[in-house]
């Protein structure tokens, strides 16, 4: 027994314990370093262990190239039906975006005009940019619109309910013949009431015909409905002076407007059923 | 004379050549075993430095089989989650126990080999699950164990078959004693003794 304690092995073994113990021993008393010896020993190793670790992410990513064909398929379908989800979200986010616009501007003109009923709608049939732009809304008489109503988009007059029914109602906007509202220039005060012409509606303007050849309204002028109108509050924006043109044939002049309202990016509107 | 000198030199040769070898086989193990490298089935890896520490204990010599031990076990705690020192201290243990149960008790061959492999690997898996459970507030956990550490048992245990090999092809390649024993020398005394203290 004396002998087995005096072989080279258990010397071996004892210093080597010595030290790996003290070492622990060590870390203990630090509370939660590591032990001198292995933090010497990572020095050495760490270097190593991040390129064997490169490494085998490289290998990894190389062989991936061989992985079967059904596996990728299912982490495709995967994908795409993650890819859906989140469309149908962007989707719902962009609508929510717009509705909170239009809020934005009806909270606008509510707080301006307190006694005023709106209701919103929205365009469900129709082009409103189209030639003589007309359109359906998603609210009829059953929501209290009634015909000679005048549709908004925030401050922006956009047109008149023609027609109702009881879900749903007709809207002919400023750009259709048909249509007339009696408006003033801001600047100057001068009167005049909307019109159109086929040419005019494919541009997507209006003009305001007979106004005197020493007119003051000039390009940028901005025009808004007047008091002097039965079927429009007054001061809606209906549009901005584009050019005054003078007529050749007679002593007046015509300014060109072009409306404030976006016919194309059209789809939520508000109805003003009393005011 | 000279061919004392040189044959001895030879040994050295050999013997520096084998160690090499050995240190650069447990580096290899522990990159594959903490990077890791090796696969995963179901969520269970293997642990290589366990089954590569006992063939190495088994067929080497006793001091460089503790030393190797030691190496191992601090290049195992260099990746542990408690770099303490412990599996240091747990492999040099069991290096030690091993080389001594060879050089006194037991053959060298697979099956003692594998005996001592699956007890060390065993005692090490069942430390190690004792302690994760005995957290507090968590108890013995006794799917963890069917789960995770009797798999990680058995796939250690499949690896050190292959462990075994290549530690003896390297012992065999590299010295000219018969694996496992020690040989006397006809002839010159000096050589003899410079054989026994090899």
């Amino acid at each position: 027994m004396k002998r087995f304690f005096k072989t080279a092995a258990f010397k071996s073994f004892a210093v080597l314990m010595a030290v790996l113990v003290a070492g622990s021993a060590l870390s203990l008393a630090t509370r939660g370093k590591a032990s001198p010896v292995v933090s010497a020993l990572s020095w050495v190793t760490s270097p190593l262990q991040s390129l064997c670790a490169s490494a085998a992410n490289s290998f990894r990513d190389f062989f991936g190239y061989f992985r079967s064909s059904a596996a990728l398929q299912a982490q495709l379908a995967a994908k795409e039906e993650e890819l859906a989800l989140y469309r149908d979200r962007l989707v719902d986010y962009d609508k929510t975006r717009q509705k909170l616009e239009l809020y934005e501007q009806f909270l606008e003109l509510k707080e301006e005009n307190p006694k005023d009923q709106f209701q919103e709608a929205s365009i469900i049939g129709g082009e409103p940019a189209g030639q003589f732009g007309s359109f359906t809304l998603n609210r009829g008489s059953a929501a209290g619109i009634s015909v000679n109503d005048p549709v908004l988009v925030g401050k922006n007059l956009v047109g008149i309910v023609t027609a109702t029914e009881l879900s749903s109602c007709t809207v002919k906007t400023i750009l259709h013949p048909e249509v007339h509202v009696i408006v003033y220039e801001t600047a100057t005060g001068e009167f005049g009431w909307t019109n159109t012409t086929p040419a005019l509606a494919q541009q997507g303007l209006l003009s305001i015909p007979e106004l005197l050849r020493s007119t003051a309204i000039a390009g940028g002028g901005l025009i808004c409905t007047s008091s002097e109108s039965k079927y429009y509050p007054a001061g809606l924006i209906v549009g901005t002076v584009q050019e005054v043109r003078m007529d050749d044939q007679s002593l007046s002049a015509t300014a060109i407007l072009k409306p404030a309202a976006h016919f194309e990016s059209l789809r939520d509107v508000f109805v003003l059923t009393e005011f | 004379m000279l061919a004392y000198t040189t044959a001895r030199s030879g040994k050295k040769r050999n013997r520096y050549l084998r160690r090499l070898l050995l240190g650069l086989l447990v580096l290899f193990a522990a990159m594959a075993q903490n990077v890791p490298w090796l696969p995963a089935f179901f969520g269970v890896r293997a642990l290589l430095l366990l089954p590569l520490v006992v063939s190495i204990a088994v067929l080497e010599q006793e001091v460089p089989a503790i030393c190797f031990g030691a190496l191992a076990g601090l290049l195992w705690d260099v990746s542990a989650q408690d770099p303490r020192g412990w599996h240091a201290l747990f492999l040099t243990v069991i290096a030690f126990i091993c080389a001594m149960l060879m050089r006194y008790l037991f053959n060298c061959n697979l099956l003692t080999v594998g005996l001592l492999g699956f007890a060390a690997a065993a005692l090490y898996l069942f430390a190690r699950w004792a302690l994760d459970s005995l957290v507090p507030g968590v108890g013995l956990d006794f799917e963890a164990l069917l789960r995770f550490y009797l798999p990680r048992l058995v796939y250690t245990m499949a690896l050190l078959p292959l462990c075994y090999w290549l530690v003896r092809a390297v012992v065999r390649k590299t010295s000219r004693r018969q694996v496992g024993e020690h040989i006397k020398e006809e002839g010159n005394i000096g050589q003899i003794r410079a054989a026994e203290r090899e």
